[in-house]
């Protein structure tokens, strides 16, 4: 039944269901009206009869009392009226029947003896016994037997009757049903061929007609409303989807998807254009796409993929395809793994791009790149060596000056001719040296050698034999306040002289005649809060009344062959390293210096800061300071010199020297030369041996490293290099060879000198 | 109580009624035993009113002039019996001269040549007076219980019923002959 039911139409239910209420509600109103009747027809059935037997017996207390039965009879006989009673008995007060009805029935038919007073019902009849009285006194019995079959033919009518309706009822429900059910079932199958309609074609526009405000009227507004959802959404996605097909097709991009689990890759439509291939020529396997990378990018590819899949990363790698005409082409890959619940990787996908443009872009930048970097850095070493062979015909000019100066049969007006040009050619080879710091600077290869050491000698110093004569020459009054109690710093002392030099050149140099220098030195706790704890700053300040610094010119002070203004460099000369090369000197040494002006021709100061050690520390005096050395005395001693150097004004000059001072000097033009005369000597550099070797580095047949390797080692013979060269390395370099001195040219004849004056005294001890 | 006292009178009814075939000639035997339950069913037919007794307790009292036919059986037949509450009493009154207040009065055959004075005696104190033949109706008695063929049958006269102020059942004339 219920199988049965789910089945069958929604039509045949209805009218099913409404079938089985009518029938139900009628069967039930039905047995209720008829249990209703019995009891009322029963009830008033048996009210009758007792009436009629209180009558009956009413009227028959004479004939009872009197003993008149003809009487009885005539009263009994009444009842044929009553057609209901089908017979009726008198009993007297024995109990014996004294009248009965009908008459011809015989009397064995009546009960023979009264029965209890009451009424009981039998199937098909009432029987009623009531007491005959008269004056509350009993008289009698009388009997009365009614028929039921009045109210059986009643209910027989009454079954009929609700058969009849019945019918009548289930005609009408069928006919009311099959236009009722067309209210439910017709916007049912409206729905269901609209949804059909769309499932088929999927056309989200289509809306089912409403047709009430029932269940079926609020299912019809949900499904239009879920059609309007799905129709938003699916125009939504078809919008997205657009988007990213332009997206994907603008930017040359396509996805790419790898079943790792079958090996197969899919491509969407933008992968072919981008990889210049069609349908045939890509199958999905990695063999055929591997065909299509680049040879050597293949395993670059594969371990790519290997990582992002163990690393459970993501994948991003570029590499390169060869289009079907060979055509070298650049594609960038960037995607994810996907695993599953067990980790392992079952999944990738991601998107690829053409990047060709960008990276031949990059190329080409990066080829700018190392142009620009190689023409700096050509640039950078044109400038070295310019300034190096510009600093080497010096060297024996100053010496031959030098020389010059110290013969004392020059006469007066010579000799100040003389000092003239050595003036200007330490200028010159000062500005040459300026060039090479900055080289140096820019090419990183300035290199301190810091010790603690007291600045203020370094600055009297500076003054003396840089500023002194100048600030006489043009009438400036110097100053100097010394307050500092803390003046060691931990400083590589010829630098920091040259720091100083620069500041206090520069400030005469552009200072009017009449002007004024003040030179301040004293100790600041140092700015930062860390340093509460630890040693002052020594603070050194130059500041004149010079021609100061303009507010635009200030941020450049500092840059290389940056001067205050164009017009300036013309009206003061130099190269306007001076400033450069302080800065770095002194921010290498983890100090500061800053330059302040009130503006144009009220003057400037540069306030130098730097990091102040313990006295202690200091203590010992330091050779390598060029005020100590210069005056220490050295008793002279005479040396047998072997000089090698390929340039012969120069080994001329040095000879000359170096004979002056009382040496014995033997000249070698190079290394072959040199090894000969070492050869010729012996062995015995007691007697007739050299005792040192003052080597230049740049020879004709090798280094002077070479040579000085081999007299170190067989001869013990103590060594002097000389070089253009003064790099940190440079020096390194030479003391590794065995050099005992690395001297940078221009010789500084005095550095030399003193240089050869030391070496002799640690041989003697 | 009283239904154990009527049950013995209708049984010794019942024994006279049963015994009554076995008789032989007239008058049956049982004739007076009825005649004395229909004197006493008088008293259910026949309403006297309040004013025919002088108090509330005043018995129903059933006289009998002259020789008494009943014997027993009349005592037997009220024996515990009650008129609407009072007792019923038997009066015996040897002549017309000694009747005295009463209710019901029977008149027995022996009394067939005093009638006048009796009636005279009772007239105009509804007394309802009973007698045994259809001459005693006509001389001017109420109701007469006559013996005939083995029945006991009631006749009544109207006309003298209704001097007296008494309510008669109409079931009491539907089974009596009556007679103007």
């Amino acid at each position: 039944m219920a199988v049965f039911l789910r089945d069958t139409p929604i039509k045949r239910k209805l009218m099913l269901v409404i079938l089985l209420t009518t029938g139900f509600a009628l069967l039930l109103m039905g047995s209720a009206l008829i249990t209703y009747e019995l009891i009322t027809f029963r009830r008033s059935l048996t009210v009758n009869i007792g009436v009629l037997a209180e009558i009956i017996g009413a009227n028959s207390t004479g004939a009872v009392a009197f003993q008149d039965p003809k009487s009885a009879q005539e009263i009994l006989s009444a009842l044929s009226a009553e057609h209901q009673v089908t017979e009726a008995a008198i009993y007297g007060a024995d109990g014996e029947i004294f009248a009965r009805f009908p008459t011809n029935r015989p009397v064995a038919e009546f009960p023979r003896r009264p029965k209890p007073d009451g009424y009981r019902f039998s199937r098909s009849h009432l029987a009623m016994f009531r007491p005959i009285l008269q004056q509350g006194t009993r008289l009698g019995t009388i009997y009365l037997q009614a028929d039921l079959g009045e109210m059986y033919s009643r209910f027989s009518v009454y079954g009929l009757l609700l058969l009849l309706v019945g019918a009548a009822s289930s005609l009408g429900a069928i006919a009311l049903t099959s236009t009722l059910q067309r209210r439910i079932s017709v916007p049912i199958l409206e729905l269901a061929k609209v949804a059909g309609s769309v499932s088929d074609r999927p056309d989200y526009s289509v809306r089912a007609v409403k047709h009430g405000r029932d269940e079926i009227g609020q299912l019809t507004e949900a499904f239009n409303r879920m059609l309007m959802r799905i129709g938003e959404s699916s125009a939504a996605l078809a919008e997205s989807e657009e988007r990213l097909r332009l997206a994907l097709e603008g930017s040359r991009t396509g996805t790419w998807d790898w079943n790792i689990e079958t090996g197969r890759i899919a491509w969407d439509d933008y992968m072919y254009p981008l990889y210049g291939r069609t349908r045939e020529d890509f199958d999905g396997t990695i063999e055929s796409f591997l065909k299509i990378v680049h040879p050597d990018d293949r395993a670059v590819l594969e371990n790519s993929t290997q990582e992002a899949i163990a690393q459970k990363s993501t994948i991003d790698v570029d590499f390169r395809i060869i289009d079907l005409d060979g055509t070298v082409r650049h594609m960038a890959s960037r995607g994810r793994v996907f695993y599953d619940a067990s980790g392992k990787a079952v999944r990738m996908s991601g998107v690829n791009m053409d990047i060709t443009a960008s990276k031949k872009n990059e190329e080409e930048l990066s080829r700018a790149k190392e142009a620009a970097e190689a023409a700096n850095k050509a640039k950078d070493n044109f400038l070295a060596i310019l300034s190096h062979e510009l600093r080497t015909p010096l060297t024996p000019v100053l010496a031959a000056v030098a020389m010059l100066e110290e013969d004392e049969t020059i006469p007066l007006h010579l000799r100040r001719e003389l000092e003239m040009i050595r003036r200007n050619i330490e200028v010159e080879a000062r500005l040459i040296d300026d060039l090479l710091d900055v080289t140096g600077i820019i090419r990183g290869k300035l290199e301190l050698s810091r010790q603690p050491v007291d600045v203020r000698p370094l600055l009297e110093h500076a003054m003396q034999t840089y500023c002194a004569a100048a600030a006489a020459r043009k009438n400036l009054r110097v100053s100097i306040k010394m307050n500092a109690s803390e003046t060691h710093v931990l400083a590589d002392s010829s630098r920091m002289t040259q720091v100083f030099w620069n500041l206090l050149q520069n400030a005469c140099k552009f200072t009017p005649d009449f002007g004024s220098i003040d030179i301040r030195v004293y100790n600041e706790r140092p700015a930062d809060g860390q340093a509460a704890a630890s040693n002052p700053d020594l603070i050194v300040e130059v500041s004149d009344s010079g021609i100061g610094i303009s507010r635009e010119t200030m941020p450049r002070i500092f840059n290389a062959f940056e001067q205050g203004e164009h017009s300036r460099a013309r009206l003061f000369g130099g190269l306007g390293l001076g400033l450069a090369i302080s800065r770095a000197i002194v921010e290498l040494h983890g100090g500061s210096i800053i330059a302040t002006s009130e503006g144009k021709d009220r003057g400037a100061k540069f306030i130098i800061r730097l990091r102040t050690v313990e006295a202690a520390a200091a203590a010992r005096p330091h050779e390598a300071t060029p005020a100590s050395g210069a005056g220490s005395a050295i008793s002279p001693r005479s040396l047998r010199v072997l000089l090698v150097e390929d340039h012969p004004d120069t080994a001329q000059q040095l000879k000359r020297l170096l004979q002056r001072a009382g040496h014995e000097v033997t000249w070698a033009g190079s290394i072959r030369e040199a090894r000969e005369l070492i050869e010729a000597s012996g062995d015995d550099s007691e007697e007739r041996g050299f005792n040192i070797l003052i080597s230049d580095l740049g020879l004709p047949d090798g280094s002077g490293h070479e040579l000085m390797r081999d007299l170190a080692s067989q001869h013990r013979m103590p060594g002097i290099a000389l070089s253009g060269y003064g790099m940190k390395d440079d020096i390194l370099d030479s003391m590794a060879a065995g050099f005992s001195r690395h001297i940078t040219k221009p010789v500084d004849w005095q550095e030399l000198k003193i240089a050869i004056q030391k070496i002799a005294a640690e041989q003697e001890s | 109580m009283e239904f154990l006292s009527r049950l013995r009178a209708l049984l010794a009814l019942f024994l006279v009624v049963a015994l009554a075939p076995l008789g032989a000639g007239p008058p049956p035997p049982n004739e007076y035993a009825l005649k004395a339950v229909f004197l006493y069913n008088f008293c259910r037919f026949i309403e006297w009113p309040d004013s025919a007794f002088h108090s509330r307790q005043e018995p129903l009292v059933i006289g009998i002039v002259g020789a008494d036919p009943f014997g027993g059986m009349l005592a037997e037949a009220i024996a515990g019996e009650t008129y609407h509450g009072r007792p019923i009493q038997i009066a015996h009154f040897a002549g017309p001269r000694d009747i005295r207040q009463c209710h019901l009065l029977f008149v027995s055959q022996s009394n067939a040549g005093q009638l006048e004075q009796i009636f005279a005696a009772v007239a105009g104190l509804n007394v309802v007076t009973v007698g045994e033949t259809q001459t005693f109706l006509d001389r001017g008695g109420m109701i007469a219980l006559v013996a005939e063929q083995n029945r006991v049958r009631l006749r009544i006269n109207s006309g003298a019923l209704r001097t007296t102020r008494l309510n008669v059942s109409s079931k009491l004339l539907q089974v009596a002959d009556i007679r103007s």
